[in-house]
């Protein structure tokens, strides 16, 4: 086949196109995909009810931390998923909040008495966490990869980094919900362990998937 | 070299008027990106003349299935240089090959033109084969018989909109299977 006549099907195929394609599917991956893993999470896991976790001050400070990371991570997505734009600063300021929470979970444990140190840091839960966070993680995971094909990321491990990332940080922040560990030296151990998790697999996964 | 800011004014508007559904922009804008095309992938892999063409098709068919992912507020060229870049290193790594490719400024796409298109067999005439015979049959009388979709429909008795549909999702197949294929 000619490549021009190609261009005369493809001209063929014109269309009003929306604007906005790339955020709008991104958008709805990630409701999606958090609506199921908050269903997996109150109805699987049987967390304590939303009121109930609101009330507690050492809620909103795992919330925070993995409500500001999944907008960061999302927002690396949404610049990753498309050609000709660069990550910005979003990947950053990720970083930056990992380190808070570990600095945060550091002088925690430095200024609790050496008997109680290993109490903080290992909770009740350790065993559980990292995988509950990377299993919760995979049907966000699972939705962000549709989008995604989708659209065209031009660095498929990459983007799959970041929508591993993502998925991670919303799967813990609703995993949140049901964990009763307090300590920040639990969640950034633990919480950062099952997020890094979905980040590398996200990026192995994405290299295969994400190609277009 | 041509000037970066020509390209800007040029394909710019073009793409932004194929985004509004304009076919004829469309037509435009692909046959001034195929000429780009050719002279960016025949300086970068040099060899046979239907390999690059094979190329340009492939990313001309991205541009086509992919261009919703253009922000019509931000310039044209770094989004189509990006699209080419990685075609060419995915088309690269396929054939297992050595895939370092430079990321350079988006003007070494359009630093020449070659619109001139060698007559070759190109995958896609492959692909076209292993089509089902109600959707090769409307690819056959839209492309060679120039027929408009409205008239490419009359013909086979079905609704344009449908016709539509299948020509859409034929392009994404064909997509695809170029991909499996090669993958």
């Amino acid at each position: 086949m000619r490549t021009a006549d190609l261009i005369a099907l493809l001209a063929r195929d014109a269309r009003m196109t929306p604007p906005g394609a790339p955020t709008r599917k991104l958008l709805t991956a990630l409701a999606a995909g958090g609506a199921v893993t908050l269903a997996l999470v109150v109805l699987g896991l049987h967390s304590q009810p939303l009121e109930a976790a609101a009330r507690q001050p050492w809620f909103w400070m795992k919330a925070s931390y993995t409500g500001l990371l999944t907008v960061a991570a999302a927002i690396t997505v949404r610049r990753l998923s498309v050609p000709g734009t660069r990550a910005g600063l979003a990947p950053a300021a990720a970083l930056l909040i990992v380190l808070a929470m570990i600095a945060l979970g550091t002088g925690q444990v430095l200024a609790a008495s050496p008997a109680g140190r290993l109490g903080l840091w290992l909770g009740h839960t350790w065993k559980v966490c990292s995988p509950l966070i990377l299993l919760l993680a995979l049907p966000i995971y699972a939705c962000e990869v549709i989008a995604l094909r989708a659209l065209a990321p031009t660095r498929p491990a990459l983007a799959g980094a970041a929508a591993g990332l993502a998925a991670g940080a919303l799967a813990a922040t609703f995993y949140g919900l049901h964990c009763p560990e307090q300590a920040a030296a639990f969640v950034a151990t633990w919480y950062t362990l099952g997020i890094t998790a979905a980040a590398a697999l996200g990026a192995v996964l994405g290299a295969r998937l994400l190609r277009w | 070299m041509e000037p970066k800011v020509d390209i800007e004014e040029r394909l710019r508007p073009l793409m932004i008027r194929s985004l509004a559904g304009d076919a004829d922009a469309h037509l435009q804008l692909l046959s001034a990106l195929g000429g780009h095309l050719r002279g960016y992938f025949s300086r970068r892999i040099g060899t046979g003349a239907s390999e690059v063409e094979d190329l340009v098709q492939e990313t001309l068919l991205a541009v086509h299935l992919k261009r919703d992912t253009y922000d019509r507020a931000l310039p044209f060229s770094p989004w189509a240089y990006s699209v080419a870049r990685y075609k060419l290193i995915d088309h690269l790594r396929r054939r297992h090959r050595r895939v370092h490719v430079p990321l350079e400024d988006a003007g070494v796409l359009f630093a020449a033109d070659d619109t001139e298109e060698r007559a070759v067999q190109t995958d896609l005439k492959r692909l076209l084969e292993r089509l089902p015979e109600r959707q090769r049959t409307l690819l056959e009388d839209v492309k060679l018989q120039g027929l408009s979709i409205e008239e490419a429909a009359r013909k086979r008795g079905v609704t344009a909109v449908s016709a539509r549909v299948m020509l859409h999702r034929t392009l994404k197949w064909l997509n695809r299977a170029w991909h499996d294929e090669n993958g």
